[in-house]
């Protein structure tokens, strides 16, 4: 659904970020990120492993732009993001990110479509509707529109989360720990939406997990520890990622 | 986000917890119920004093005595015209309790001795008969004009002109009955005898010098405009008969300041049951801010989905006051209705001793109308505002 642009301006552009917590009153620093520097570009499926601890879901809220770095600098889609007021990252929000997240937190009372037309209410997007019913055929949920949470697997209910996440076409799908809370087969199920998702339609994936199989699907896997960088390894393909090209 | 949408999702979370959205909404109904029935009932009141002014004619005094008695032979003074050219008529009244029966029927009555001139500065029109005459007075007829509501106690339907009944002992022929009047200072439950009877056959009371002495003394002005001339009359008559040099021993009253005083404290009366319906809609304001708060405690998750959906603080702010201003409106609503339907309801009738007249004016529901919203608006803010400012991070955790 996105049309890939061939610009050399990554994504996500995170420059020396850190991240410090005050705990207690101030007298406790936790530096959950700690100069963290990576580009991710449009298209490329990656996966951020760690530990619990390790400052992983913190750059996932700082990518999603729920939060600031403490310093540093965080581009997305060319936008500095790090100065923006509590205004202007809702609608970075509501137009650049998409939300994949454990639990799938829809709002339980409404239909998997309201549910998918939720995020576009917020961004005065027009032909809700229809983008909505577009969405949940991607995932193949186009038989369940009217159905509400509960009267859907737990798989189902992930697809409906990710239907919620892509309706506005983001640049970037950000999953945290999509499959957590699955068995083994509705994690297979999702991890191939997302593949799906991510090799045909282009969209670009960061998924944050602990679990190796689940990293395994990414194209790039970045692994965190103590709130830095401890490795970045892309997996040889037959066609080069934009990175790779732009390495070149 | 378009109003369309704010309005849906109110709707959205009001459905949720319907129970408690009804309690919330009952204490704005109750709030706003009283506020329209009082503010009727004060309406009504006014409009009731504002007739008795009218009915009775604002041309009104009334002479009591405070000290001295006043007599018949002041009611001549008074009539005189050489004296008192800016008056049209003059009424002395002798008031007493009687028992009056007749057969095995029973009733106890205010009795009072009047003049014929009592009809006309009264205002007071017959139902059937004749009032009391001059001859009656001057012979001590023992005659009597009832009231509607004794003539109904006594008679029931039938027409009692001609009829005797025994005033404490005493046979009376009934040669009138007054037409049924509603409202303050009715004569309804009045019977009325030739003031002269009253003294020496009913009263038992004696002054020296022979004189019939009097209890009080209603004098119509011959107009509105001759009324302060009237009263400046009366009391230069008075003070001449009754040889006054330092303090008056009668005291003249107007009836526009009786009238007044019984408006004045009818007006404190309103206003003070209106601060009482304003503070119920107060606690019931309370109410709303109460459950508002609780509601955005239990709904930090969702508020946290939306923040990450990309909903604004304004977004949030507007969904929360919106709900509140939904249950105050439509408690509002309601209240209007009820307080209506109750405001008419009580209108005309007789319940816990009073007369109840009310006036429903469609400013009221206007007015309670915007209060509930403003009750809204100000009781919903706070917990919205409170909503808005949770981060998103520590709200998509919320358990």
């Amino acid at each position: 659904m996105r049309t890939p642009t061939y610009a050399l301006q990554p994504v996500i552009r995170i420059r020396d970020v850190t991240k410090i917590y005050e705990m207690g009153d101030g007298t406790i620093q936790v530096r959950a990120l700690d100069g963290v520097t990576l580009d991710i570009h449009d298209g490329e499926y990656v996966a951020i492993m760690g530990a619990s601890g390790s400052g992983k879901s913190t750059l996932m809220n700082i990518i999603g732009c729920l939060d600031v770095p403490t310093s540093g600098t965080y581009h997305i889609d060319g936008q500095a993001v790090e100065t923006m007021s509590n205004n202007r990252l809702a609608d970075i929000r509501s137009r650049k990110v998409g939300f994949v997240f454990q639990t799938h937190n829809l709002l339980p009372r409404l239909t998997a479509l309201a549910n998918v037309e939720l995020p576009m209410m917020y961004g005065h997007w027009p032909n809700r509707r229809k983008r909505a019913e577009h969405a949940l055929n991607l995932v193949n949920l186009g038989d369940r529109m009217d159905h509400r949470p509960t009267e859907l697997s737990g798989g189902q209910q992930q697809r409906v989360g990710i239907a919620r996440a892509l309706v506005k076409e983001p640049s970037v799908l950000l999953a945290d720990e999509p499959t957590g809370n699955l068995d083994t087969a509705n994690t297979a199920e999702i991890l191939n939406i997302i593949s799906e998702l991510n090799h045909q339609n282009g969209i670009t994936v960061i998924v944050v997990t602990h679990e190796r199989d689940v990293a395994a699907r990414a194209d790039r896997i970045i692994t965190l520890s103590d709130g830095q960088v401890i490795s970045d390894e892309t997996k040889s393909s037959p066609l080069m990622t934009k990175g790779e090209l732009e390495g070149v | 986000m378009s109003p369309l949408d704010i309005i849906r999702t109110s709707i959205y979370s009001l459905t949720a917890n319907r129970l408690r959205a009804a309690l919330a909404l009952l204490g704005i109904v109750l709030g706003v119920c009283s506020v329209i029935t009082l503010m009727s009932i004060g309406r009504g009141s006014t409009d009731r004093i504002t007739e008795l002014i009218q009915g009775l004619g604002s041309n009104l005094l009334t002479v009591i005595p405070s000290g001295e008695p006043l007599t018949l032979a002041d009611v001549d003074a008074l009539r005189d015209p050489l004296y008192t050219p800016s008056i049209k008529a003059v009424a002395p009244q002798i008031g007493t309790f009687g028992t009056i029966h007749i057969d095995n029927n029973t009733t106890q009555a205010a009795i009072t001795g009047v003049t014929p001139e009592f009809l006309h500065v009264r205002n007071l029109e017959m139902g059937t008969g004749a009032f009391i005459g001059i001859p009656h007075v001057e012979s001590l007829a023992e005659v009597v004009v009832l009231g509607a509501q004794v003539s109904d106690d006594l008679f029931g339907n039938q027409d009692p002109t001609g009829a005797e009944v025994r005033i404490n002992g005493r046979r009376f022929r009934v040669v009138g009955v007054l037409a049924s009047q509603s409202g303050f200072g009715s004569m309804d439950d009045q019977t009325l005898i030739p003031i002269t009877t009253a003294y020496y056959r009913l009263s038992g009371q004696r002054i020296p010098g022979g004189d019939i002495s009097v209890d009080q003394i209603s004098i119509q002005a011959k107009d509105v405009e001759s009324v302060d001339q009237a009263i400046e009359e009366i009391e230069t008559v008075l003070r001449l008969s009754h040889r006054i040099t330092e303090a008056d021993d009668f005291t003249v009253f107007n009836q526009q300041e009786i009238l007044d005083t019984f408006d004045e404290a009818n007006q404190t009366l309103v206003v003070f049951l209106g601060t009482v319906a304003g503070i119920s809609l107060l606690v019931g304001g309370i109410g709303i801010m109460n459950i508002m708060l609780v509601s955005v405690t239990e709904r930090t998750r969702e508020i946290g989905i939306r923040q990450a959906m990309g909903a604004k603080r304004r977004d949030i702010v507007a969904q929360f006051v919106t709900e509140a201003v939904f249950l105050t409106f439509g408690g509002g609503i309601i209240g209007v209705i009820a307080g209506l339907s109750l405001a008419t309801a009580i209108d005309g009738r007789f319940l816990i001793g009073t007369e109840w007249s009310t006036r429903v004016t469609s400013d009221i529901p206007v007015i309670a109308l915007i209060v509930s919203i403003a009750v809204g608006l100000f009781f919903g803010i706070y917990p919205a505002v409170r909503a808005a400012r949770l981060n998103p991070i520590e709200a998509l955790r919320y358990e």
